[in-house]
């Protein structure tokens, strides 16, 4: 099995008010192609900094992020760009990730023009087909983000992330702030495009009944590690690790 | 929005009317009067110093002369400058075009310098350039105008006699030179009381503005930028800056009065013929007529600039303005 994204030992640390805080403590894991990969942890272990380490939104501090063959963290110039066409990202909030000011279109077009991947007039064209694909209108590029309900607003955060013909996406709690009801669309929707352009999806979740629908394995994270990782079904019968027997005791069961 | 507008025209004719009786007031609290120095000595008699003070209006009760004056107002007559032999309408028509010229240049630079310095502060967060420029800024903001302008006149001017130190133009023949020698008289004349005063401006907005900022760059917006492979210029020029710049321009409008407080010593110390040189001059004369009209235009300016850098402040964030 060739993995898309082979991460070894990384460490993402801060500087906190009292010295240095290590998010992210020599986590390994790797993700294969075409695979849902969720990764979930307790708020503060470390699950977000990671896949932003990964994208290399944040620096790392030691460790090595390979993707498809290429060292991540040595990038620059325009293999960097190239990484940042093939790895994109969804925010948990998208009224805070979309830039206010701009229109739907232009939101989602700006990743187009900055990789030149369409002419001019194809790109609005693009614009339009990936707005449909995402369930939105094309007559949506013209509004602006705050006119749009929070699910809409997070489909537009997807068309924009697949606007560059990605391979692989961190959704990071991309659901999270949504209710029930259009978190299953949406999630339904990330799933038929997950079929549709085999994309590889890196999963950051704190709730794990989200995760038991559309994950292909689970890796548990624990103090900026990663203390368990097993496909889905298995880790949902056996837990092996206290954090992921904790997790799965936290979820609502009706006693019948 | 029409009521928006009317509004705001009656806060403005409020605030004038304020201004004015202040001011009205407290010139008749200050000692003398016109004539106090040329008929205020011994030699000069009672009688002769009672019928000239008579033929001006002098004698009548100061709340009778302002009603003179505010009626005249309404018919659009600012009065007769006793101190320069011409009428208010005269010496102010010749003086504001030079203020404004004065001010206009000092602001557009100065804006555009300070939003320049936050921008490569923002790009070198925390590195030396930030740190450099971030130091000259405080300066900027600490030192006084007039203590610049006197340094800029002593180097710049009197030293190295790089630029004239007075005045907006040429002697001599200057009047006759060709349209565009005569503009680059005059801008050479500019270059040092808008420098200082731009340096002013530049040092208040580079602050304000890498604050604004550096606030918008922990945003989520600026991060999905960043991963779809924008420059950090581009994130930083394209995405940051038109969500930042907002407050900025908002208290530019609020900073213009101060501005205009500020072209007044500037004007002094460079001999720059504006409003505030004119202003100046009226006060030490008690050219009582002049200074009214003086501060009474230095105050609309201000409510204007204010209405309107309101305007693009909302221009630039729709947000703000269609949200509820």
């Amino acid at each position: 099995m060739s993995a898309l994204l082979e991460v070894r030992d990384l460490v993402v640390a801060y500087e906190g008010r009292d010295g240095r805080v290590r998010a992210v403590d020599g986590a390994s894991l790797d993700v294969a192609r075409g695979e849902t990969m969720a990764l979930v942890g307790e708020s503060g272990s470390g699950k977000t900094s990671l896949g932003r380490a990964i994208l290399r939104l944040v620096p790392a501090a030691s460790g090595s992020v390979h993707f498809d063959g290429a060292d991540v963290r040595g990038l620059a110039g325009d293999a960097l760009r190239r990484f940042r066409r093939q790895a994109q990202v969804v925010f948990q909030d998208p009224l805070a990730s979309l830039d206010p000011r701009m229109r739907v279109g232009d939101i989602v077009r700006e990743g187009i023009d900055i990789h030149a991947l369409a002419p001019r007039a194809d790109a609005n064209r693009r614009v339009a087909r990936l707005l449909e694909e995402v369930g939105l209108r094309a007559e949506d590029a013209e509004r602006l983000p705050h006119e749009f309900s929070g699910g809409e607003r997070q489909r537009i955060a997807i068309a924009r992330a697949l606007a560059v013909e990605p391979e692989f996406l961190v959704l990071d709690e991309a659901v999270s702030a949504l209710d029930v009801l259009v978190r299953r669309q949406v999630l339904d929707l990330l799933a038929t495009l997950q079929a549709a352009r085999g994309l590889t999806y890196l999963f950051i979740a704190h709730d794990l009944a989200v995760v038991e629908r559309i994950a292909t394995r689970v890796a548990v994270m624990q103090q900026g590690r990663i203390v368990e990782c097993a496909p889905t079904a298995e880790l949902f019968a056996a837990p092996a690790s206290g954090a992921a027997q904790a997790l799965l005791a936290a979820i609502p069961r009706i006693a019948w | 929005m029409p009521r928006e507008i009317v509004t705001r025209l009656l806060h403005a004719i409020a605030v004038c009317a304020v201004v004015a009786t202040s001011v009205f007031v407290l010139i008749q609290c200050a000692p003398g009067d016109p004539f106090a120095t040329a008929l205020d000595g011994a030699d000069v008699p009672p009688s002769v110093r009672a019928e000239w003070r008579a033929r001006y209006g002098f004698d009548l009760p100061p709340g009778e002369r302002f009603v003179r004056w505010a009626a005249a107002l309404t018919r659009g007559e600012l009065g007769y400058a006793a101190s320069r032999h011409r009428t208010v309408a005269e010496v102010v028509g010749d003086a504001m075009p030079r203020t404004l010229l004065l001010v206009g240049v000092a602001l557009g630079l100065g804006f555009a310098a300070g939003v320049g310095i936050a921008l490569v502060q923002t790009r070198h967060h925390r590195r030396w350039q930030d740190r450099v420029l971030g130091a000259l800024t405080l300066g900027g903001v600490a030192v006084p105008e007039f203590l610049v302008a006197l340094l800029a006149m002593t180097w710049l001017g009197a030293r190295w006699r790089l630029f004239p130190v007075a005045g907006m133009g040429s002697l001599g023949d200057a009047g006759a030179w060709p349209l565009w020698e005569r503009i680059l008289d005059l801008v050479w004349h500019l270059a040092l009381p808008a420098g200082v005063l731009a340096l002013a401006v530049a040092s208040r907005v580079a602050r304000h503005q890498r604050a604004a900022l550096l606030a918008v760059m922990r945003e989520d917006y600026i991060r999905t930028a960043r991963a779809k492979g924008l420059g950090e210029w581009d994130v930083i020029v394209r995405h940051a800056l038109p969500n930042a710049i907002g407050p900025v321009i908002a208290l530019l409008g609020l900073a213009l009065p101060s501005l205009v407080g500020g072209a007044v010593l500037i004007e002094r110390i460079f001999g720059w013929p504006g409003m505030g040189l004119t202003l100046f001059d009226a006060l030490l004369a008690r050219d009582y007529p002049l200074i009214l009209a003086a501060v009474l235009l230095a105050t609309v300016l201000a409510v204007v600039a204010r209405t309107v850098t309101d305007a693009i402040a909302e221009y630039v964030a729709p947000r703000r303005a269609r949200e509820r």
